[in-house]
């Protein structure tokens, strides 16, 4: 019966769906897999509009290294909430890039055509120095509720604190053994 | 960042002053006024009920056997979930919306594109914060759900998408999480169901936010202040919690203080936690918009300052009481020790959660996770007990395997319901609410769906009973015939909703204890098939009104299967409210609808759903600009006798409206076709006897105002309501000044107009002494008086002086009050 039940305990991570989530837990490889752009970039400008009744908040990136995505200097992406044709409207948890930030970002394009960062806020590293020139990438705890995927198993969000150039390197190799671009 | 420290600095110090006021987990503004919070402005929204409509449906993508029906199907039901409170609040669906602009407050589900790793989430709109207001007005709630239902938490059918949507709904309301396993826990710990998808901490939330006074009397309130070295401690949250009970939550106000109200009577012990380091939640916000952060981490303390369950007090809360003085004295830490944690069962190796186990097994098994159980070594955290709070589970041992720690239970001889789980360690502890709940029974399956040629459907399977319903596509189905067999294999014959043409349902069943075949049947759920069916089509009448107007409406259908609960009636816009709809035939129903006085002129989409048949037409609806010459009535109709609220033959009503009389000329009314007496006419009000002939139930009200028809109304007349004679002592003596009733007095309560059938079946008489509803212990003829009944109850405490006792059959108007002297 013991052997059974551990079995089953290490079982947990390939089970049915239990009860609802907000988030799913995506792995560095997954997002690597799943955005449709990866860049490093600085927030070089943020505006507010309402698209279908939901007010979202715009971001520019001035993008200086990207691995994956069509190329062009610039990237745009949104996020739900904020202020706009004299509405506000709040989307509790939502990241809140700043201004003049630099970040590696995993975004995802829509059918439509608008871009999102992927996992609400776990596709958000921000960058800082770590000595010299050695930049660290950290992704904070996500403040909302994470879900294994394929499962639904509650697990804890990871704070990630990594070297920039350790992060590329993970990006590059994973995107050059064929992941889907 | 300096600024901000002064700011917070400042609104602590302003806190401080403060007395305690609640501070639910809400989302919260601490203003120079006090503290507000976001909610629905109830005077904005026509009978306080708040109606969601669903948006962006065009383009789903759906698993096999999903459709749009069986989804909203789902959202109806988590509408009419927040529903089952004593809120103030009424939440109701309105069906598709192409989104016309809509003056009035209103909730929307939409569905769109969402990124990979985000399951759902919600957004509200808010204006800014009055000066001087006493909350921030919420305009919108949107609840914003994937485009693609192949996706978590899709197909529709499944528990976890109606648990999603009801939770973020909560949100849309107002509400943000909370730590005690409720509807607004996160998912990690969320111990709701389908069968239960509200608990205690969730009706209490809502309450407090949208309060119905009439009902106060029937709650306590346990309130006091949580410090650290003297000094309060911000947004700590305390737990008022019954063992084998539910859990009712609030956060403290900056200066410590906090109150937990909406309390159901019983006894509760009381502790205090720290939010986790990723409370998901909005922090409240000071004057400058700024976030007011927590206090820092502390130790997890149990009333009066313990963690040892054998020094626990129980508080007791009785209705109208509030307890004040629980205070909590903490130790902070620089880290909470554990949190996030979610228990699982297993049937086989399927993991279930919330926990269910089997109170009659000499041993359990569950799985816990979270974080602080296990240490570096990969081995339970030193120190890490485990038991049932109430110590009714022994933990017979522990064993960490895989990140996960194995528990060994045994709960035998124990009652059925949720338990309640307490981890500590020496100098902290956790409490996980419900994280078990625990059965007599298995789990049902289904083995087999058959199709009857009646239309009915034979579900055949294990583990079912008597009290087991069955789900088609998640809309309960109404038993046709009830299960027979045994627990190893049984039936049950039901008819399922009206389907639409050629529907392919998933089948479950659903067992009191809240166990269900979808536990082991979710990948591949058993179906039922839909017949093909001519498509629907309805016509409603009129199709045009003028804003600020209520009237009936009249809606005809072909191929409809109209059905009373199951039928929705919607225009697409929160400015045209549909009051109340009456079933008359499966192709024929009546409604009263009012258009708001500021609706917006332009067309709004008809929509009429009975279970999952849909029929929408486009523009079938339109709303007009005002017309101040236009009569209207405006409902409800009022008995004219102040301490009565039913509308019976022979009694005289009121009804206001605008332009009802003119000038000189007589205003007549009937009711469904009988003249009725008028009593008194002017244009904003008519007075009127209902005729002595009509029958209970709806009744269409004309007015014409001497010139010309005002649009009529439906109006329900009730049955003669019952009628308290007298309210005497159990050795019938008058309970006046002198001889006052006291809680814990037995009273006789002299019923008449009551139904012999109803006398027989005492749960359908409520008695109400004050705002205290209690149950009739036995009703029998009343001694040498014929056709009065007695009917015997127990005063229980919360009211004094002079207080009414009134009395209502099956929920309905209650009937006029007599007084009565309580000390």
């Amino acid at each position: 019966m013991l052997r059974r039940f551990l079995l089953a305990l290490s079982l947990i991570s390939c089970l049915g769906p239990l009860q609802g989530a907000t988030l799913e837990r995506l792995s560095l490889d997954d997002m690597i897999e799943k955005s449709t752009a990866i860049v490093r970039g600085t927030i070089s400008g943020r505006w507010s509009a309402m698209s279908g009744g939901t007010v979202y908040t715009n971001y520019r990136v001035q993008v200086t290294e990207r691995w994956k995505g069509p190329a062009a200097d610039t990237a745009e992406f949104r996020i739900p909430g904020g202020r706009a044709n004299g509405v506000r409207q709040i989307c509790s948890g939502a990241p809140e890039p700043v201004e003049g930030k630099e970040y590696v970002l995993f975004l995802w394009t829509s059918r439509g055509g608008a871009t999102y960062i992927i996992g609400f806020t776990q596709g958000l590293f921000e960058l800082a120095a770590a000595g010299g020139s050695e930049r660290i990438a950290v992704r904070a705890l996500t403040s909302e509720t994470v879900l294994e995927p394929g499962t639904g198993k509650a697990v804890q969000s990871e704070r990630i604190e990594m070297r920039l150039r350790d992060l590329s390197t993970r990006i590059s190799s994973n995107l050059s053994r064929g992941v889907k671009q | 960042m300096k600024v901000r420290r002064v700011l917070t600095a400042a609104m602590l110090a302003w806190a401080a002053s403060l007395s305690p006021v609640a501070a639910y987990y809400h989302y919260t503004h601490y203003t120079p006024q006090g503290v507000i919070q976001e909610k629905f402005d109830l005077s904005q929204l026509p009978n306080r009920t708040l109606t969601f409509f669903v948006a962006q449906s065009e383009n789903l993508t759906y698993s096999p056997n999903d459709s749009l029906p069986a989804v909203l199907s789902q959202i109806r039901q988590a509408a009419q979930a927040w529903n089952a409170t004593d809120s103030e609040l009424r939440v109701a669906f309105g069906g598709l919306t192409q989104q016309p602009p809509q003056a009035t407050p209103h909730g929307l589900v939409v569905f769109e594109d969402i990124p990979p790793g985000w399951l759902a989430y919600s957004t509200r709109t808010v204006s800014e914060p009055a000066t001087g207001g006493t909350f921030v007005p919420i305009t919108q709630g949107v609840v914003h759900l994937n485009r693609n239902l192949e996706q978590k938490p899709g197909p529709s059918y499944l528990e976890a998408f109606f648990t999603t949507v009801v939770h973020e709904m909560g949100h849309a309301l107002g509400l943000q999480h909370t730590y005690t396993s409720s509807a607004m826990s996160t998912a990690v710990t969320r111990a709701t169901s389908r069968l239960k998808p509200l608990d205690t901490d969730d009706a209490a939330a809502i309450s407090l936010l949208y309060p119905n006074h009439s009902v106060a009397g029937n709650y306590g309130s346990i309130a006091g202040r949580v410090t650290s070295g003297g000094q309060g401690v911000h947004m700590a949250s305390v737990v008022a919690i019954r063992p084998g009970g539910s859990a009712v939550s609030a956060l403290t106000n900056p200066d410590g203080t906090y109150r937990i109200e909406w309390l159901p009577a019983g006894t509760y012990w009381v502790y205090t936690h720290a939010l986790p380091p990723n409370p998901d939640m909005q922090l409240p916000k000071d004057a400058a918009g700024l976030d007011v952060p927590a206090s820092e981490p502390f130790e997890t303390l149990f009333y009066p300052g313990t963690r040892d369950p054998q020094y626990f007090s129980g508080i007791a809360v009785t209705g109208g009481n509030a307890v004040a003085d629980i205070d909590f004295a903490v130790q902070r830490k620089t880290s909470a020790s554990i949190y996030d944690v979610a228990v699982y069962s297993f049937i086989g190796q399927t993991a279930i959660s919330p926990a269910y186990l089997d109170s009659t097994a000499r041993i359990g098994t569950l799985a816990a996770l979270g974080t602080g159980l296990i240490g570096t070594d990969g081995k339970a955290v030193t120190g890490l007990g485990v038991q049932a709070l109430g110590g009714w589970g022994n933990i017979y041992s522990t064993l960490a395997y895989d990140n996960n720690l194995a528990l060994y239970m045994t709960f035998q001889g124990m009652p059925t319901g949720p338990q309640h789980i307490l981890f500590s360690l020496p100098n902290d502890a956790y409490v996980l609410p419900a994280a078990v709940h625990l059965v007599n029974r298995p789990a049902p399956v289904v083995t087999a769906v058959v199709s009857n040629p009646d239309g009915t459907v034979t579900i055949a399977g294990s583990g079912m009973n008597s009290e087991s319903k069955v789900y088609i596509d998640g809309t309960p189905a109404t038993i046709r015939v009830p299960f027979s067999g045994s627990e190893e294999a049984g039936t049950i014959t039901v008819v399922p909703p009206a389907g639409a043409s050629q529907q392919v349902a998933a089948v479950a069943v659903y067992n009191s204890d809240g166990q269900n075949s979808m536990f082991t049947q979710s990948q591949n759920p058993p179906v039922a098939a839909y017949g093909i069916t001519d498509a629907p089509h309805v016509t409603v009448t009129p199709n045009v009104l003028p804003a600020g107007v209520t009237s009936m409406v009249e809606v005809n259908g072909i191929n409809t299967n109209f059905a009373d609960g199951q039928t929705t009636l919607g225009f697409g816009s929160s400015d045209v409210f549909v009051r109340r709809i009456w079933v008359l035939s499966p192709t024929r129903l009546i409604a009263n609808v009012t258009v708001a006085p500021n609706a917006p002129a332009g067309p709004t989409v008809v929509n009429v759903i009975t279970g999952f048949q849909v029929f929408v037409q486009p523009f079938g609806f339109e709303m007009q600009a005002a017309n101040p010459g236009t009569p209207s009535l405006t409902l409800p109709l009022v008995n004219v006798n102040p301490g009565e609220s039913a509308i019976y033959p022979g009694t005289a009503v009121s009804v206001s409206g605008v332009n009802l009389a003119a000038f000189n000329i007589g205003t007549t009314v009937t009711l469904n076709d009988q003249p009725a007496s008028v009593l008194f006419a002017s244009p904003g009000q008519v007075q009127f006897i209902i005729p002595a002939g009509l029958r209970p139930g709806p009744a269409i009200l004309r007015v014409h105002n001497g010139v010309g028809n005002v649009s009529p109304v439906v109006v329900q007349i009730d049955a003669v309501p019952v009628q308290v004679n007298a309210v005497l002592s159990s050795g019938n003596v008058s309970l006046d000044v002198s001889h006052p009733a006291q809680a814990g007095d037995v009273l006789n309560v002299f019923l008449a107009n009551l139904d012999a059938a109803v006398a027989s079946n005492p749960s359908r008489v409520r008695v109400r002494v004050g705002a205290i509803e209690m149950p009739a212990l036995v009703i029998v003829q009343a001694p040498g008086q014929t056709g009065v009944y007695l009917a015997q109850i127990i005063l229980a405490s919360g009211a004094t002086g002079q207080v009414p006792v009134t009395a209502s059959v099956d929920g309905g108007a209650p009937s006029a009050p007599f007084y009565i002297s309580v000390r």
